[in-house]
């Protein structure tokens, strides 16, 4: 694998992550009593991010590499549903997150008032955002599987 | 230094952190509540140790998420990423982390966490240690089920006895 | 604050557009090869032009729905929250169901 296939691959993988990290810091600060608003609007914000530049650097090792060279050693070996199973689902899935997580970020920051003051409507972001935390751990576990099926 | 041996030792790091931190807490914890209250610089220092703890476990996922990046490079393949052992550790690395959540939203309570978190660092270091183990996933994580049980009601018990004393 | 609020709306109501033109277009591209082969030839890639269209999608369905957007409450926007969690597990659902259900056939 070349460098610049190995950079696409690491970011892909730390910017997926920083995102999940974000989300959850997001989770926290909103659980509490008062939410503190800056660090909400920060952390949805740097989601977003994050998960934007995922999807591209995993968008250009996928388009560029993945097809070609792993998506055929996973085929070949005994574990071939890694990839017609979890990488089909994961790349699909993966396309909700960057909309999602603007969603949240507008919410939060045009919905500062209501977050403070509505409790229901503050439970109905928590849900919103446990969900988005979920199908990023959900596309995370599907990786390291998808890593793993991939052998010499 | 290259980079497997830098994130090998932040790992170790991280894994000493945890261990010791959680070690501690509950060897304070079991002293301070004898007389049945925390005055407020037994819970400073309960809050250190809880800190540490924290740390170590920040450490460890960065740490682990980086070595299973230089483990796809190196193309390892299952046996090494679906072993029993390996996925076993990960599944308590998981553990950790859902308790630590659920103790900041106080969704579970107080010593039952602590006891589940302290079980959990010591099997992820001996599942980390443990090279050999040749047993199946199930059995691995039943066992760590049983540990976990048994570390719980281990220190219900030792507290139990040192608050009698004291009130005797 | 209506503004926000209705721009808060649009936004809710382009997200559910697009998490089920994602699952829609998904299943589609498996289901008719025609059609990925469509995608590969007009973006270069079908998750390329899977990824632009939900794009357009959600922008052109968030901007449409804020400009015609009634004006709502804090309380209808919980709602709306709701049902587009509930639309995303449920779309999540039904994406991996169906490659689990393709694979085993």
């Amino acid at each position: 694998m070349s460098d610049t296939l190995i950079f696409y691959l690491v970011l892909h993988i730390i910017l997926g992550s920083a995102g999940i990290i974000f989300l959850t810091a997001y989770l926290l600060s909103l659980s509490k009593k008062e939410p503190d608003s800056k660090s909400l609007k920060s952390s949805s914000f740097l989601a977003v991010l994050s998960f934007i530049g995922s999807w591209i650097f995993g968008g250009l090792y996928y388009t560029s590499y993945y097809g070609k060279v792993v998506k055929p050693i996973i085929l070949k070996g005994q574990y071939s549903w890694v990839h017609t199973i979890l990488m089909e689902t994961k790349e699909h899935l993966f396309l909700f997150l960057p909309f999602l997580t603007i969603a949240l970020f507008v919410i939060t920051a045009l919905g500062k008032k209501g977050l403070e003051k509505n409790e229901n409507l503050k439970k109905s972001v928590l849900r919103f955002a446990f969900i988005i935390v979920g199908l990023g751990i959900t596309a995370a576990l599907a990786g390291y599987m998808i890593s793993g099926a991939v052998t010499k | 230094m290259d980079w497997y041996t830098f994130l090998r030792i932040s790992h170790i790091l991280g894994t000493v952190l945890g261990v010791g931190g959680s070690t501690f807490a509950e060897i304070f914890y079991t002293k301070y509540q004898k007389d049945k209250k925390i005055d407020p610089f037994e819970h400073d220092v309960l809050k250190v140790c809880i800190s540490v703890i924290r740390i170590g476990l920040v450490i460890i996922t960065f740490s682990g998420l980086g070595i299973l990046v230089l483990w796809r490079l190196k193309m390892l393949g299952p046996d090494v990423f679906y072993s029993p052992r390996f996925l076993a550790k990960i599944s308590v690395v998981f553990v950790l982390l859902f308790i630590a959540l659920l103790t900041n939203f106080r969704l579970i309570n107080l010593k039952l966490g602590s006891a589940i978190s302290t079980a959990s660092w010591y099997a992820a270091m001996i599942l980390g240690i443990w090279r050999g183990l040749n047993l199946s996933y199930f059995l691995i994580m039943l066992f760590y089920v049983v540990f976990s049980a048994l570390t719980y009601f281990f220190l219900e018990y030792i507290r139990n006895r040192t608050t009698k004393k004291v009130n005797e | 604050m209506d503004k926000e609020l209705k721009m808060i709306q649009g936004v809710i109501t382009g997200s559910m557009l697009v998490v089920i033109f994602i699952a829609v277009v998904t299943i589609a591209s498996e289901v008719s090869p025609l059609f990925k082969d469509w995608l590969k030839i007009t973006f270069g890639h079908h998750w390329v032009g899977k990824s632009i269209l939900a794009s357009i999608v959600f922008v052109l369905g968030s901007t449409i729905s804020t400009l015609i957007a009634r004006e709502t409450t804090i309380e209808e926007i919980g709602k709306r929250i709701n049902l587009l969690t509930y639309l995303v597990v449920l779309c999540s659902v039904a994406i991996g169901g169906f490659f689990i259900f393709e694979a085993s056939i």
